[in-house]
């Protein structure tokens, strides 16, 4: 199985994590970032990314802003309120995933 | 950092592969461009062409369509809800207020005076009523609206919201229509009083929703410009 199709259902997590952390993020500070955490093995793609953050953005999970940069306009993530309270619950059911996987992945520890 | 010239490169390098919209390119031409920017960081000698290429070579065709699809999927989620916020917050207690009286008025005025002109005078000013907000709109908020549109800047969400306005437009218009013509067929033919009051209601409401399209136009021109102020110009 391709690696990216194991992490696309996480992806939605992992990037409202790294808003919490950061506040506010653009999407190729979130492809950098996230490649240089996990040391280039997880690789967002632009394809993945950009209809994830849009989707984000419709649901009121994140907030826009645009701003100037030299020549061009760059436009900025943060999380929103209702954001912040999806992330936590977001995250437990990362964790619940996680070890229900590891369970799978090791039935000795069942 | 790159240079006017070379993000102009990059915006016709996205228009090529299908990302027509200002609103849709302006991220991916960041995004780009940040690309490029690391690219020649650790590759000095590497020149702007080169490094757009391979920048480029990042993205497939088909990732570059699912972007512009997703983000217009998105603007026009956006654009309605917008749209709907706007037009139920032009709905104050104040206007509210107005439309009840104007209701009662355009009930109750035909009665008193017994005759038909009353009610052509009714309808009449109902359908000035939107054009004088229009024109208040235009001439007298004159500094919210005197950057005009640059064409240069083609808007996704422009398109998205002269359809949802035309929809919204000819439904009016055809109910408008409707009732005019039931009014014509009632008034010289059958002469009843209810149906006079009927056609009245909705010619207020007409009357009302049209001047409350208006605003919401005015309220979306602040918004896209604050959004996208490099698509206005001075």
């Amino acid at each position: 199985m391709n690696k990216s199709t194991l992490y696309k259902g996480c992806l939605e997590p992992i990037i409202m994590r790294l808003l919490k952390d950061n506040g506010r993020m653009y999407g190729y500070q979130i492809t950098q970032m996230v490649k240089e955490i996990t040391k280039g093995e997880l690789q967002i793609t632009e394809g993945a990314l950009y209809p994830l953050l849009h989707r984000l953005e419709e649901q009121g999970v994140v907030d826009t802003e645009m701003e100037n940069i030299g020549n061009r306009v760059r436009k900025y993530y943060t999380l929103t309120k209702a954001g912040k309270k999806q992330t936590s619950v977001a995250m437990d059911e990362l964790k619940m995933f996680m070890q229900s996987l590891n369970l799978i992945v090791n039935p000795k520890l069942a | 950092m790159l240079e006017q010239a070379q993000i102009n490169a990059i915006t016709i390098y996205c228009e090529k592969r299908g990302v027509k919209y200002y609103d849709v390119q302006l991220e991916l031409v960041d995004h780009i461009a940040d690309i490029i920017e690391d690219l020649q960081k650790t590759n000095p000698v590497l020149s702007f062409s080169e490094a757009l290429e391979l920048a480029g070579e990042q993205f497939s065709i088909d990732e570059f369509k699912y972007i512009v699809r997703s983000k217009k999927d998105h603007i026009e989620k956006n654009i309605s809800r917008l749209i709907e916020n706007e037009f139920l917050t032009f709905f104050t207690i104040p206007k509210i207020i107005v439309t009840i009286t104007l209701f009662f008025v355009a009930y109750f005025v035909p009665i008193w005076m017994h005759t038909n002109k009353a009610l052509c005078v009714i309808v009449l000013v109902l359908t000035v009523v939107p054009f004088f907000f229009y024109v208040i709109n235009k001439y007298y908020l004159i500094d919210d609206l005197k950057d005009k549109r640059n064409s240069a800047f083609k808007l996704l969400s422009y398109k998205a919201k002269s359809r949802y306005e035309i929809i919204v437009m000819v439904c009016m218009y055809s109910i408008n229509i409707f009732f005019n013509v039931i009014r014509v067929f009632f008034d010289w033919h059958i002469k009843s009083d209810m149906i006079s009051q009927l056609i009245l209601f909705f010619l207020v409401i007409l009357g009302i929703l049209s001047a409350a399209m208006y605003e919401v136009r005015f309220q979306f021109n602040r918004k896209m410009k604050a959004q996208y102020p490099k698509a206005f110009t001075s």
